[in-house]
């Protein structure tokens, strides 16, 4: 899962990172009309040239564009690199960028064939066509510990000859063909349903081996300082290839690609310039936009008290746009230790949590809609509504304030007989800093009404997953603090990581409810394999529904991220990439 | 003031007393009641103290009267934004970031301050007492490893020993075997860790002056043996700067566990602590003021006032230094 603000869980292959609690009061809509303007986007007549400068409160997480494996960072690497499917801004459906048409996948699902466009060169100094090889080097090369790529082995791994762990050199797959210049042929161990949605990632940018070999090699890839473009922008460099745009910490400079066709791309690309400014804190980073000393805002989402003054202002709150974030928040139950190891019990938890009050210790309804169950509503046709959509609601409550009735009758079912809990302490392990800590207090007041005594042990929110939730040894029985965005649109990379039992190891673990359910874990090897799109989406729905009603982990937000743009430029906002603005599709007024 | 005029001044209030006698013996707590009581500010300090402790012992009886349960959460204060209200009838000081009465935790903030100040500066002074004379008395090699000690705890920044004994011992079952627990009990050692130090030092050099004197010479001569000494003839002349340094650390270590808390390895929650509150006032300091500025004046008005009576007791005990 993308990161949405800059916390690193430590990264093995397949390792995805979580939602980070810095995400402040982000997030908007619901019921109130507290939303923005709508995503309006201009697509023909915009003016060409002038800078965009975007503002950001910290770095990349990595430039290299093998190893970025962050939101903000995208912002990035798919103006400057081209991948071989990607999303326009309104949409979250993949359309082809490197590629010329959308992949063909064999009857059996185990050869996926890719046709790559004519005429795409590389930026200086390589300044040559680009061919399927550069796509199999870059896929390659993720696996080698020098990239340390953070999703190559979830996605990637299905590919014959693909390695299981990472390797000291950029191993040579035989999986991967590559017949002429423009074929790249994938042959799969077993079909995937989610194969074809990976190759959106950027991992399968093509970077050109013959140049990029020597920064490959050590136990560090330096590629990322001197990497060469294929979209319409490149990260300022020198003759050599050496960046010179880009500062750690301070800032990225992105200049036109001279060497990019405007015939071969779907991208505008307007603007002449992109200056990417970090270190910004967000109240300040908010104010320079409003004033127009600024553009839009990278990683952090206005602090909540901005936002309620730009949401009551009648000409700046045109200003602002809400994206979807793609996932949810919850609390995780631990479903291997008493009490939660009684569905029962769970279920009252379910029930009692105020899941508007914990909507409010992150900005209330600005920040998204109260979550009924995994599936987030962008996912639309793509699982959402197969899930329910907003009508499933197991543990319904008047204004999500929580039923302390049922949950007492569940309490009952479960053994105790006041409807009240009478065992033993429950331990949870919460952030020490809001919003997250606030979340925790008003979970443990939550539990409290039904005889519940919460010890809360506050610790950082990066401890909280590496040192607690991520292993299970040492697994408290509530982690309040959790959640789970998707890496790209299919269902399958919610729920696997973070429910199948299958994927239960024993440190950096991400299913926190250890839950181990043998008919849900069938399922989901069923729905993993299944190539119809119509067949997936309604077997993931369906476990999304199973899941949730065994109330292991108990989703309480679908969170949304607003984007702030100053008046003098046009929006685009990245609805697939939860937010944040699309650089090539923005346009100076 | 001179020391000719003080001499007038007690005859004249000891002759409007005992009209009859003409020459007043007078006990020193009686010669510093006489000179505290003249202090006005000391004594407006010491009233706080007294009010502050009234309120402490009794928040539970007021907060019901005035105000919510300490930890009961409203959410219906919050605006749509999730933002605090402010002071009205029911919620004299307002709401926190979650919904909980600010009045009713300034009380019980009271409570944690005042048991921290009493039971961190008890148990330091105890410590630092007992080591410093020690120290002082026997010198030699005992005085050598306790005053080295001293100094290497003294080296230590102070804020960053308390901070790590502090977040060591907040975790999970505490530490030193499961002796000392997360929360006040974790404050109040890291406390006295650093503060006894001062006291000892002090002590130690007072005894080594005395240790000289002719009333201890004399005692050493009769054959009285050395916890006799130390106990009956150098203890009682050490009360003066005991009393003093004791009220003077007590604001200190207010001050500290609120920055231990402020700092999140204080207090654990939902207990209220000033230091804790101000914390989690911060980032909402522009939306709501009643949330840093009840408790951040309640600890300014407390810390002040032990100052002030500090400083009043010390110039009573010991008209030398004042001015």
């Amino acid at each position: 899962m993308r990161r949405r603000t800059a916390v690193v869980v430590g990264m093995a292959a397949g390792a995805l990172a979580l939602v980070a609690a810095g995400c402040g009061g982000g997030g908007a809509s619901a019921t109130s009309g507290v939303q923005g303007a709508s995503h309006t986007l201009v697509t023909s007549g915009a003016k060409k040239g002038g800078t965009i400068t975007v503002l950001s409160n910290g770095d990349v997480d990595h430039i290299d564009p093998g190893e970025a494996y962050y939101a903000f960072t995208y912002q990035i690497t798919y103006v400057t690199q081209r991948p071989l499917l990607a999303y326009k801004p309104n949409s979250v459906t993949p359309v082809p960028d490197l590629a010329a048409s959308m992949p063909t996948v064999s009857k059996d699902g185990k050869t996926v064939t890719v046709k790559l466009r004519h005429g795409v060169k590389f930026s200086p100094p390589v300044n040559r066509e680009v061919t399927s090889a550069d796509v199999k080097y870059a896929i390659e090369r993720g696996f080698d510990a020098a990239v340390a790529n953070g999703y190559a082995g979830a996605y990637f791994g299905v590919i014959d000859g693909a390695p299981t762990k990472s390797t000291n050199t950029v191993p040579s797959i035989s999986g991967i063909q590559t017949p002429d210049k423009y074929t790249i042929v994938f042959k799969l161990s077993k079909p995937s349903g989610v194969f074809v949605g990976a190759l959106q990632e950027p991992l399968t940018a093509p970077v050109p081996a013959e140049y990029a070999r020597k920064f490959d090699k050590g136990t560090s890839s330096s590629y990322g300082n001197h990497q060469v473009a294929t979209g319409p922008y490149m990260i300022q460099n020198n003759a050599a290839g050496k960046l010179t745009g880009y500062t750690p910490g301070r800032q990225i400079i992105l200049v036109r690609n001279p060497n990019w066709n405007a015939k071969t791309s779907w991208r505008p690309a307007y603007a002449d310039k992109i200056i990417f400014k970090e270190g910004f804190d967000p109240t300040v980073g908010t104010k320079q936009i409003l004033s127009g000393s600024a553009d839009v805002n990278g990683d952090f989402p206005p602090p909540a008290a901005e936002l309620k003054s730009i949401t009551s202002n009648s000409s700046q709150k045109s200003q602002l746009e809400f994206t979807p974030t793609s996932g949810s928040r919850y609390v995780a139950l631990n479903t291997r230790k008493a009490p939660f190891n009684n569905k029962y019990v769970r279920m009252a938890v379910a029930y009692v949590l105020d899941r508007n009050a914990m909507r409010l210790t992150r900005g209330g309804p600005i920040d998204g809609k109260i979550a009924t169950h995994f599936i987030s509503p962008d996912f639309g046709p793509t699982g959402f509504n197969q899930a329910g959509g907003f009508n499933f609601n197991p543990f319904p409550s008047a204004n999500g304030s929580g039923d302390v009735a049922k949950a007492m009758a569940m309490m009952k079912k479960a053994g105790y007989k006041s409807g009240k809990y009478s065992g033993p302490q429950v331990t949870q392990v919460a952030d020490n800093s809001p919003p997250g800590s606030n979340t925790a207090a008003v979970i443990a007041n939550s539990l409290a009404k039904i005889g519940f005594n919460v010890k809360t042990i506050s610790v950082q929110h990066a401890a909280m997953y590496t040192r607690f939730c991520n292993v299970p040894k040492n697994e408290p029985n509530i982690c309040p603090n959790v959640g789970w965005l998707a890496d790209f649109h299919e269902p399958q990379t919610l729920l696997d990581p973070t429910f199948n039992g299958k994927n239960i190891i024993p440190t950096n673990n991400s299913n926190w409810p250890l839950l181990n359910d043998p008919a849900i874990n069938k399922l989901m090897s069923k729905a993993e394999v299944e190539l119809n799109p119509e067949t997936r989406y309604k077997e993931w729905g369906h476990i999304d529904d199973l899941i949730t009603e065994t109330a292991a982990a108990v989703p309480w937000i679908w969170e949304q991220f607003p984007t702030l743009y100053s008046s003098k430029v046009t929006h685009a906002s990245e609805l697939w990439n939860e937010g944040g603005p699309d650089v090539s599709f923005m346009a100076v007024k | 003031m001179s020391a000719v005029r003080e001499q007038e001044e007690l005859q004249r209030e000891g002759a409007a007393d005992f009209v009859a006698v003409e020459i007043l013996g007078r006990t020193p707590w009686q010669l510093f009641w006489v000179r505290f009581k003249r202090d006005r500010v000391a004594i407006v300090a010491l009233v706080f103290i007294l009010l502050l402790v009234l309120v402490a012992v009794f928040a539970g009886p007021i907060s019901s009267a005035f105000g919510h349960p300490p930890n009961a959460q409203y959410p219906n204060k919050l605006d749509i934004f999730g933002t605090p209200t402010g002071p009205s009838s029911s919620f004299l000081f307002g709401v926190d970031q979650i919904g909980r009465d600010v009045f009713s935790r300034v009380l019980y903030g009271a409570q944690v301050s005042l048991e921290v100040a009493l039971l961190a500066t008890a148990i330091s002074v105890a410590i630092g007492v007992v080591l410093g004379m020690t120290a002082g008395y026997f010198r030699g090699w005992v005085d050598t490893i306790i005053s080295r000690f001293i100094d290497v705890t003294l080296a230590f920044p102070i804020l960053l020993l308390a901070l790590g004994i502090a977040s060591a011992c907040s975790l999970g079952n505490g530490c030193a075997a499961g002796l000392i627990h997360p929360g006040l009990g974790t404050v109040i050692v890291a406390i006295v860790v650093i503060n006894w130090t001062y006291i000892g030092r002090i002590i130690r050099g007072q005894v080594l002056s005395l240790r000289e004197k002719e009333f201890i010479e004399a005692a050493r001569a009769s054959g009285a043996r050395s916890s006799t000494i130390i106990f009956r003839e150098l203890l009682p002349n050490l009360v003066a700067p005991i009393v003093v340094y004791s009220t003077l650390i007590i604001p200190q270590n207010i001050l500290l566990e609120a920055a231990l808390s402020f700092l999140g390895v204080g207090i654990s929650p939902p207990r209220a602590s000033w230091g804790e509150m101000l914390a989690e006032a911060t980032p909402i300091y522009n939306t709501a003021w009643w949330y840093f500025a009840f408790p951040g004046g309640a600890l300014l008005l407390t810390v002040l006032a032990f100052n002030l009576l500090g400083d009043g007791v010390r110039d009573a005990l010991d008209p030398r230094t004042s001015t």
